[in-house]
């Protein structure tokens, strides 16, 4: 057996032995030689060392000594090109473990977890999250149940539903005093979720149910928006997507960061796209684009429009959103670019043009492929057996039918395309 | 008190490592064959490796075989590995990293030799009889235990709490633990059968390291405090009702009791 073997072959450390923090090195595990990767979770990893340093030590370092290994941490991003994905969250989660204050550092790295885990890094997200929960521990329950939370959905994701729903009813546990509304309110949608993912729909609609009735409760603005906020996200993915639309535009009218209701009022309109509500969804992402900044913010509702333009069968549109998308799609850069080619891929073969679709998803594939991102690559690589055998769109159009909307969803989508430009024009607020 | 073995052929990591390691006790190795005789003969209690100490050989597999070897006695790795390396030394079971940006801070490489030590057999101790005995005696314990590799007597351990050796064994009688000299025969035993535990020591070289002038002698000791022969207790199970046996002759109250 060849030296390198010898190790490949054995099994990985239990996190109580290994080094602090190495866990987000098994992501590497089966593709060792997979250069890119390796990087990318050798950063997390010396990202992390300072928060666990503080966890071990009950937040009780020498500041000079904390201050000096942030800023060699910093030195290493600065001299990172810049075009790494993710080095402005990693500067600004840097820059709360340099305050060494519980919450705050608990919070940035529950931020870095969810970064990971969006690129399906979810080794590294768990090995954040249980970080900040141990960070949480020296700040209040309500932290500590958000990054209950956090794990619950990692663990639900790789599969792992009795652990998943272990940390979901830990979370739920953890924010039952009434200042944790919001954390209380994300912990019980994700146990929903899980409920959903389950099959167990019954059970996911009641829990959904009685957090819609205790959010209605709170007289306080900001936790309300918080929840609503919760469950709009949760029932989205949950696939309640009229309770979605609902609580998403309630929430809308309640948030006052920009950048939050830009990214509800999109959720929003992939609902109203969902339950085929083309008109609320289309004004929603021609107020989004027109109030964007540059390409990076204007390609989502750009792609998305376009999408829309192929769920509804418009072949004129969806060709002129189409090429207007692609136009803001081709300035990003490489790492961000193919999530929206696999969107565009996708509605051009439900158009029927197998061609481009197949050609937009080979160019998923590649990037994906040298982003390191397998979730990605798998979705891209379905499309292109779709793609390549000329199928005309059918099989991925019969996933999208979805029961009729009720009539107040209608009425709804109705007031939310005569107000989407209101809810993102800055000088409103 | 500790021995650390250490391996870096670098001077500057040399004297970083010097300046942090404080009250510890620095023996230096100059290769990996080195190194691993070192912990054979010595009653090392943690180890701190150049990863690339002997440029041709795979830092990653020596790990490993260390591991294997000394399985108790953690490994830090001292370095800058690229992710790969990283990843297979973690793997190969380092418990923990030095990293180059961070050898101008003796702080931080303190932490992590303090954090190396916490599985080391006087935490263990320490653990295993807290709130079992009173507080006086498990320190008694604990500094006796600290210095059982410096090969401590009666008359130092008395002098350590700055009592005349009479002192010393009323202040037992009265903790109920058992006489001085009765304690380190038991801590010296405590260690012999937790070392060997690692395959890569003989019963010979933990004698020698105890302080016995042979293994027969050791073997006796063994026979004195818990009964039977050194090579049937190489299992973690005899260590541990060894370690409840010595709590037992300490008056340690049950586990969960009051």
């Amino acid at each position: 057996m060849a030296r390198y073997d010898r190790i490949a072959a054995l099994p990985l450390p239990e996190r109580s032995h290994a080094i602090p923090g190495w866990c987000v090195m098994r992501e590497l595990s089966g593709r060792e030689r997979d250069t890119e990767l390796a990087n990318r979770v050798r950063l997390y990893f010396l990202v992390l060392r300072p928060v666990r340093r503080l966890v071990e030590r009950g937040f009780a370092v020498p500041p000079d000594s904390h201050d000096r290994q942030v800023a060699a941490m910093r030195a290493a991003l600065d001299a990172m090109p810049t075009t790494t994905p993710g080095l402005a969250r990693l500067r600004s989660f840097l820059s709360a473990v340099s305050t060494r204050a519980p919450e705050r550092v608990a919070l940035a790295t529950l931020d870095v977890a969810t970064m990971a885990e969006a690129r399906s890094h979810y080794e590294a997200a768990s090995e954040f999250a249980l970080t900040a929960l141990a960070a949480a521990a020296h700040a209040n329950p309500g932290v500590e149940a958000r990054a209950s939370t956090v794990l619950a959905r990692l663990q639900r994701k790789t599969g792992h539903w009795s652990d998943a729903e272990r940390w979901s009813t830990r979370a739920v546990d953890l924010a039952a005093p009434p200042s944790f509304r919001a954390a209380w309110a994300h912990a019980v949608t994700e146990l929903a979720t899980l409920y959903h993912v389950r099959s167990a729909q019954s059970e996911a609609v009641s829990l959904l149910g009685r957090v819609r009735k205790r959010v209605a409760e709170w007289k306080d603005e900001l936790l309300l928006a918080d929840g609503a906020e919760a469950l709009a996200a949760t029932a989205l993915a949950a696939g309640h997507t009229e309770v979605a639309v609902h609580e998403g535009w309630f929430a809308l009218h309640r948030i006052n960061d920009t950048e939050r209701r830009r990214r509800l009022l999109l959720s929003v309109a992939d609902g109203l796209r969902t339950l085929r509500l083309f008109a609320g969804a289309d004004a929603c992402y021609s107020a989004l684009a027109q109030t964007a900044v540059g390409p990076a913010e204007r390609a989502a509702p750009l792609t998305r429009a376009a999408v829309s333009a192929a769920e509804a069968g418009d072949l004129a549109s969806f060709r002129e959103r189409h090429d207007r998308s692609m136009h803001e799609v081709l300035e990003l850069q490489d790492g961000h670019r193919a999530g929206f080619l696999l969107e565009l891929g996708r509605a051009c073969v439900l158009t029927g043009d197998g061609e481009r679709g197949l050609a937009h998803a080979s160019a998923t594939v590649r990037l994906a492929e040298m982003h390191g991102d397998p979730c990605l690559q798998a979705h891209a690589q379905e499309l292109c057996a779709v793609a390549s055998a000329h199928h005309d769109g059918a099989i991925l159009a019969g996933r999208h039918q979805p029961p009729a909307p009720a009539d107040d969803t209608r009425e709804l989508a109705a007031e939310i395309a005569a107000g989407a430009q209101r809810v993102v024009t800055p000088s409103r607020r | 008190m500790a021995f650390i073995a250490a391996l870096l052929p670098n001077e500057a990591d040399r004297s970083a490592l010097m300046h942090a390691a404080g009250e510890h006790r620095l023996l230096w190795a100059d290769s990996w064959r080195g190194l691993n005789a070192l912990v054979r003969d010595r009653p090392i209690a943690v180890v701190v490796t150049d990863l690339h100490a002997e440029p041709r050989k795979d830092g990653a597999l020596r790990v490993f075989r260390f591991a294997q070897r000394f399985p108790l006695t953690p490994l830090v790795s001292w370095g800058d590995p690229d992710g790969r390396e990283l990843f297979r030394i973690g793997k190969a079971g380092a418990r923990d990293i030095v990293l180059t940006q961070d050898t101008a801070d003796a702080a931080m490489i303190s932490e992590v030799i303090d954090a190396s030590l916490a599985a080391t057999l006087p935490r263990v101790l320490q653990e295993h009889l807290r709130g079992r005995v009173d507080d006086a005696g498990l320190e008694l314990i604990t500094v006796a235990a600290e210095r059982i590799a410096d090969g401590i007597q009666v008359p130092e351990l008395a002098a350590t709490f700055r009592y005349s050796i009479s002192t010393l064994e009323r202040r037992c009688e009265v903790m109920q633990l058992p006489t001085p000299g009765r304690l380190l025969l038991w801590l010296r035993v405590l260690f012999g059968l937790r070392w060997l535990l690692e395959e890569g020591r003989s019963v010979e070289s933990v004698a020698s390291q105890l302080g016995y002038s042979s293994g027969a002698a050791f073997r006796r000791a063994i026979k004195a405090t818990i009964g039977g022969r050194p090579t049937p207790l190489r299992n973690a199970e005899a260590f541990d009702q060894a370690l409840e046996s010595f709590a037992h002759e300490c008056h340690a109250t049950a586990r969960g009791g009051s």
